[in-house]
């Protein structure tokens, strides 16, 4: 058992659902030596003890509880009102037991099992007992007197334990176990009995020697035929191994059926294919997490657990054949019965349904699925891919979306295609990102059927330098990138690609006449290479053609000079007509190149608003000072005072000092 | 100087789980591939592994050679080779190429690609394709959240900018549901949820949904992170654009942190060796300064430095024995300290107040075999001009003693420390000399506050004119446009024309991407601007309609910077000077000029656990229908609901048994982790561990990257390749 209980189940009410179904806990019930104020916790288990839910128990003092045929949790308190509960511990509803019970209070109260359900059994504080055979169809009678005792049961235990009533044997549990406690089976005593010599027993035996490769194989098996028993003992074993418990044990019967069974001419195969189902199911609920052990005999009785569906699913049985009930209906009911139980998967019933040739149907089911991902397979099975679609992109997950694209992509023409992508901008982004590494062909047909301009006009401008190598080529490319600008009416990229064609085909003039590297630089690179190159009057030509403004070419021609320290031709420069930048770039440019000479001499020309940091610029502390307390400006003195560091500043210091507590004083 | 934590202030988890988790799931996927194998590193991936994996630890597992996975094709003898990529097509080209051409020399090997964080249809597509899907297994390194530092997690996921903000490319969402998932097994759950942004929302509902399929345990714990907020970086695009002044964001933006480390290259170490600093809470030192503005760090360090000098002073008189004692006790803080004040003169130099040593000394300084008093010169020489101490020199002698007495050698490599930094600052002083950082700084104050718009755009031009830097224009243009709510015609037209002269007619692709992400837009005439308006919203509730996307890009973007400004009061009023040695509020990591828009939203919407009085913020954030508040009853076991409050105001409504002190308990849990959807700043960062510090919280940051204004204009921009 996987519970870790802290009490002894002594301590506890418990019940056992019956068909190897839940246990529930409730802790700490009242007695009277505690405290009225310490809530109970009401937990519940599953057969192999994994907690399902545990929640405070809210409401009065509860005498006993029990599983209706339902699954569902009835409580029964000493007031007599019974409150019912699902499996999850959700509250489903409550009734009363009537008015003869409240008065008298509940002694005892135990739930039954009858075909029509099951019912409730109250022993009042009266001594008489009131009953309800069907809590689903409330109708209180009270009895007289005692029913007959119940047939008891012998056997030998370690621990404290609780037994459980089953179709077919005893339920025991404690804290550490659980196990199971029936009547052999007829068909399994016979086989495993020592030393049988039932058919069964013979055929398992032979199995077990052909394995060995023993010749022994061969004289159980003539035994059997001389006995002309050999069709029985298939059927033996098949019958007992389903009474088996562990799979290995079930394997080997079915495989000596099956050994058994190559040598009968015409034994009907449904037998052992249907035992091979069950026993599937079986042993898959009986596994440990879903914990369910249930018997052969019990399966056929139980079919309203959530997870029978899925069952029934598995066996056929004909839940969604029913082909005259609308779909709405069935889709309904079939989510009314299974709720949103986790682990029930509706893609697989949908599936399910589809496979019956019921696609509306499906696709109602496929409404309850709470994960849309999950939908999206079937229903490009069913060829619902613009459906699919729109469920991939709530999925969030873009691989999936990008299935179905895909999926959509061989399905529709290329028009219905686009159209299906216009209309769901999230699939159209990464089908664009796609097309942008895999398809670039596409990606214009994309923008065509758009009549997206401005992105044709993109992308031809990124093949203008990107793909073409030609200049023939990327002026081609650029000439449809600006006709596709106009149509987008955005006039300035259109003049700006026209520009860079017009500026290509002179770069490449450029090259083929001076020689050098020209194309691709931008204009501003261009105009530089050619005045560094010498080539001034052609860099005046460029600057007019293309309209450069004034003060980048004075920038430009600055920092070119500059680099080349053609000091004769900044001068003459500077001097051509009132700059319209300043002097001062033009002595930060000279201190740069470390010419202090060249700088002096544009620090006279800079005006009076920059003339402090020209001077202080230069190293001309003594006159930054004297313009600074000339234009009495605080905020240059203290610049200036904070350039006196060296040895030779300090008069300059102290006069600035002056200047400041004169100008303090007026 | 880094103010402690309130006392009350809770604990942060231990995020070190996520790494032996993605450590072990490696070691796992490595050992599915038996024997010798060489390992071809994707090199995006190599700085995250290096945090979750060393070397030693891949050849404990059979890794023989390490590769990366670049354009040329590499020449490897082994029998089996493994592949660690992200999931990018080109990626698979190059593993199809390289399979190919062993198949086509008769070769058989056993290839294996693993793809982290996960892998992409598309991509196992491509190598179908290429025919040699039946040669590879593929496997999924689930690393998705690297802990950068006590409170910091990164998906190292800087593409997701792009992808997602600009190509609507959502596959990295369900990396992030992934992620969140992961976090909330291990630290969940986390009551209460806020959020606002498209991305947000949609990862908060996928998140939730893969929440309740799984039914984990987590739900019965209970909850220590109280609150999340996500957030969508287009909420906020200022923040992120500004220039960072805060000590760990200045050495972001100037020297690219990455992965939460610094490499110096050889130009700033001025050595050979490149050298590779961590940055992180276990730098005593670091941590103290991290967060503080670049202007206060010099008074720190002077205390630190003659607190440095006393404990010299102490060493005097020694015997070898003796000083070998003292700097095996003392070396490990002196160390951290050398780097402060490194680090210190290049936060000056840009403030350009003091000259930085000639290269020559400090070069002087790297070879000990010189008279150790030359040095010590030296070391003097410099701490004059540069106004400083006279610890640097007693350093550099202390280290050489060190050389002399090779006891330690390991020691020497603080050497390397100290060269590095003086590398590094005149670097700095390099990058920053062209145009003054004060006048950058000025004109970004203009652009926030909305003043001096002509003078602010003229500097622009001049900045892209002389060809300053490309980035730099860039994010000056966008940080104009956002803040002016587009630029006006004439102005678009014009600093595009100039930037396109200055660059290159490519550019023309990255204003269209600039455009359509709304970063640099183009100011609508203002009649026609409300019809649109109501256009786009008609369009919003269609949702059918199928241009949405476009039409969103082009014209709900508006961003309506100043109305938000002035609504949640992000420009602090001036009144006297700033001190940024108290800081008073989250502005001082714009030297008090600005409050980050980002930050001031999560202060907002944590005081009053909603977006309640918030609802004409969230409208003019055209976030209407993407924010949202949600509380999680994790205590009910069982069936857990969700309540999604759409709209802001909405009344919750509880459908559990969560009693009212369950929701008040939860409410009052302090530590709140901000997811931050396409990357976060170190200022960000910052701003909220101070907010933390003034009300008690924890800020645990998860975002798909961290991020700089220079990050978010190279995802924008086009380059020729």
């Amino acid at each position: 058992m996987d519970w870790d209980l802290k009490e002894e189940l002594r301590d506890c009410l418990v019940a056992a659902a019956p068909y190897g179904g839940p246990i529930a806990l409730l802790r700490n019930p009242w007695r009277k030596e505690k405290a009225a104020s310490v809530r109970p916790m009401l937990e519940i288990y599953s057969a192999s003890g994994v907690p399902l839910v545990s929640l405070l128990w809210k409401s009065g003092p509860v005498v006993s509880m029990g599983w209706s045929a339902e699954e569902e949790l009835l409580c029964v308190q000493e007031d007599g009102a019974v409150l019912v509960y699902g499996l999850h511990g959700d509250f489903r509803r409550h009734f009363s037991m009537g008015n003869e019970v409240l008065q008298n209070r509940v002694l005892d109260a135990r739930i039954f099992h009858t075909e029509l359900g099951s019912g409730v059994a109250i022993l009042t504080g009266a001594h008489r007992f009131t009953l309800s055979a069907n809590v689903g169809d409330l109708k209180l009678r009270r009895m007289p007197e005692v029913p007959g005792a119940l047939t008891k049961l012998r056997f030998v235990l370690d621990e404290d334990s609780y037994l459980v009533p089953e179709l077919d044997g005893v339920r025991i549990f404690s804290r550490n176990t659980h196990e199971f406690l029936h009547e052999v089976p007829v068909t399994s005593e016979e086989i495993f009995k020592i030393a049988s010599m039932a058919p069964g027993a013979l055929l398992l035996e032979a199995q077990k020697e052909y394995e060995k490769e023993s010749q022994k194989a061969d004289e159980y098996l003539r035994e059997i035929q001389e006995l002309g028993q050999l069709t029985q003992a298939v059927q033996q074993c098949i019958e007992a191994a389903g009474h088996e418990h562990r799979p290995d044990m079930q394997k080997s019967l079915l495989r000596a059926a099956s050994f058994g069974k190559c040598f009968l001419d015409r034994f009907p195969p449904d037998s052992f294919v249907r035992m091979c189902q069950d026993l599937r199911v079986l042993n898959a609920i009986r596994d440990y997490h879903i914990g369910i052990p249930l018997t052969y005999s019990q399966l056929v009785l139980r079919r309203l657990y959530p997870l029978a569906i899925q069952i029934c699913e598995y066996l056929r049985l004909p839940e969604v054949q029913q082909k005259d009930v609308s779909d709405e209906d069935v889709a309904r009911a079939i989510n009314q019965k299974l709720g949103d139980t986790p682990g029930v998967s509706y893609s697989d019933i949908a599936a399910r349904a589809y496979g019956c040739g019921r696609t509306e149907l499906a696709i109602k089911l496929l409404e309850y699925e709470p994960r849309s991902g999950e939908q999206v397979p079937l229903l490009l099975k069913m060829k619902r891919s613009k459906l699919a679609l729109s469920k991939a992109i709530e999925s969030g997950d873009t691989d999936l979306v990008f299935t179905v694209l895909l999926h959509l992509k061989n399905e529709l023409n290329r028009g219905d295609f686009f159209m299906t992508l216009r209309n769901q901008p999230m699939a159209l982004s990464l089908y664009r990102q796609f097309c942008k590494h895999q398809e670039l062909e596409t990606l214009k047909d994309l923008y065509n059927q758009d009549d997206n301009h401005q992105e044709l006009g993109s992308f031809h401008l990124r093949a203008s330098y990107a793909a073409e190598e030609r200049i023939e080529g990327r002026v081609a490319a650029l000439q449809i990138a600006a006709d596709a600008f106009y149509k987008a009416k955005n006039e300035f990229a259109a003049k700006a690609t026209e520009d860079q064609m017009r500026l290509l085909r002179l770069q490449r003039r450029l090259e083929d006449e001076l020689g050098g590297q020209f194309l691709d630089l931008s204009l501003h690179d261009t105009v530089t290479t050619l005045i560094v190159g010498g080539h001034n009057k052609r860099a005046e030509q460029l600057s007019r053609d293309f309209r450069i403004p004034d003060k980048r070419l004075w920038w430009l021609k600055l920092t070119a000079l500059a680099d080349l320290e053609d000091w004769e031709e900044l001068e003459k420069f500077s001097k051509s007509k009132k700059s319209p930048i300043g002097y001062l770039p033009f002595v930060e440019i000279c201190m740069k190149q470390h010419n202090k000479y060249e700088a002096k001499k544009y620090a006279s020309r800079v005006g009076p608003e920059q003339k402090v940091k020209a001077l202080l610029l230069v190293g001309d502390v003594a006159q930054a000072a004297d313009v600074a307390i000339e234009h009495r400006s605080e905020a240059e003195l203290s610049l200036v005072l904070s350039h006196c560091t060296g040895a030779s500043d300090g008069a300059t210091a102290d006069k600035i000092q002056r200047a400041r507590t004169q100008a303090q004083k007026k | 100087m880094a103010f402690p934590h309130r006392p009350d202030a809770p604990e942060l988890p231990d995020f070190s789980m996520l790494k032996r988790l993605a450590r072990d799931q490696l070691i796992y996927l490595l050992e599915q591939l038996p024997g010798k194998k060489d390992l071809f590193i994707e090199p995006d991936l190599m700085s995250p592994l290096d945090r979750i994996a060393n070397v030693s630890i891949l050849k404990q597992h059979e890794v023989d050679k390490l590769y990366k996975v670049e354009n040329k094709l590499v020449l490897s003898s082994n029998e089996q080779l493994c592949f660690l990529v992200r999931p990018r097509i080109k990626n698979m080209y190059y593993i199809a190429n390289l399979v190919k051409a062993d198949k086509l020399a008769g070769r058989t090997r056993k290839y294996k690609v693993i793809f982290s964080p996960q892998k992409f249809y598309a991509c196992e597509m491509v190598l179908e394709e290429e025919g040699i899907y039946g040669d590879v297994s593929c496997d999924e390194w689930a690393f998705s959240l690297l802990p950068l530092d006590v409170d910091l997690l990164s998906m190292e996921l800087p593409e997701f900018f792009r992808d997602y903000f600009l190509e609507g490319d959502q596959r990295w969402i369900n990396t992030v549901t992934q992620a969140l998932h992961l976090l909330s097994t291990l630290y969940g759950p986390f009551p209460n949820s806020y959020g606002i942004g498209r991305c947000a929302k949609m990862s908060y509902e996928l998140w939730r949904k893969l929440e309740e399929e799984e039914e984990s345990e987590t739900k019965s714990r209970r909850p220590e992170i109280g609150h999340i907020f996500l957030l969508d970086r287009d909420m906020d695009f200022v923040t992120a654009l500004c220039s960072q002044v805060v000590y760990e964001g200045l050495v972001d933006d100037t020297f690219r942190i990455k992965c939460g480390s610094v490499d110096f290259g050889p130009e700033v170490t001025s050595s050979e060796k490149s050298l590779k600093v961590l940055l992180n809470a276990d730098d005593k030192v670091f941590s103290e300064i991290r967060n503080e503005h670049f202007s206060n760090v010099f008074g720190f360090l002077s205390q630190k430095a003659r607190n440095l000098q006393s404990q010299y002073d102490r060493r005097r008189g020694m015997d070898i024995k003796q000083m070998k004692n003292f700097v095996s006790q003392e070396l490990k803080g002196l160390k951290q300290e050398h780097r402060l004040l490194s680090l210190r003169r290049c936060q000056l130099g840009m403030r350009g107040e003091v000259t930085v040593p000639p290269a020559d000394a400090a070069k002087g300084l790297y070879f000990p075999r010189r008279d150790p008093w030359l040095l010590v010169g030296g070391g003097l020489l410099w701490s004059q001009m540069g106004k400083s101490t006279s610890t640097f020199c007693l350093k550099i002698f202390f280290l050489w003693t060190i050389k002399r007495h090779p006891s330690r050698t390991s020691n020497v490599s603080s050497l390397f420390v100290i060269l590095a930094d003086i590398g590094a600052c005149e670097s700095i002083m390099k990058k920053k000399t062209k145009q003054d950082f004060q006048e950058l700084i000025k004109t970004e104050h203009a652009l926030l506050e909305g003043f001096n718009i002509r003078e602010s755009t003229s500097y622009i031009e001049e900045h892209i004119d002389r060809q300053v830097s490309p980035i730099e224009s860039l994010r000056l243009m966008c940080l104009l446009s956002i803040t002016e709510n587009g630029l006006i015609p004439k102005d678009y037209r014009s600093l595009k024309t100039q930037y396109l002269q200055s660059y290159g007619p490519e550019h023309l692709l990255t204003f269209s991407n600039l455009r359509r992400a709304g970063l640099l837009t183009e100011q609508a005439p203002g009649d026609t601007l409300t019809a649109m308006e109501s256009k786009v919203s008609k369009l919003v509730t269609d949702k059918a309609a199928g241009k949405i996307t476009d039409a969103f890009s082009s014209l709900a973007k508006r961003s309506n910077f100043r109305a938000i400004s002035k609504k949640l009061n992000l420009i602090p009023r001036v009144d006297g000077e700033y001190d940024l040695k108290v800081p008073r509020d989250m502005a001082y990591v714009f030297s008090g000029a600005y409050v980050p828009l980002s930050c001031r939203i999560i202060e907002q919407v944590l005081e009053r656990r909603s977006w309640q009085g918030l609802e004409e913020v969230v409208r003019l954030l055209n976030c209407s229908e993407y924010s949202f508040a949600g509380m999680w009853c994790g205590g009910c076991g069982w069936g857990c609901h969700l309540v999604l409050v759409c709209q802001c105001g909405a009344e919750a409504t509880d459908p559990t048994d969560m009693t009212k002190e369950d929701r008040a308990s939860s409410e009052s849990l302090r530590l709140i982790l901000v997811v931050f959807l396409g990357g976060c700043t170190f200022s960000e960062i910052s701003a909220l561990r101070f907010l933390g510090r003034e009300k008690g919280y924890r800020f645990i940051f998860l975002t798909t990257a961290v991020t700089n204004s220079a990050r978010l204009m190279e995802a924008m921009s086009e380059v020729k390749t």
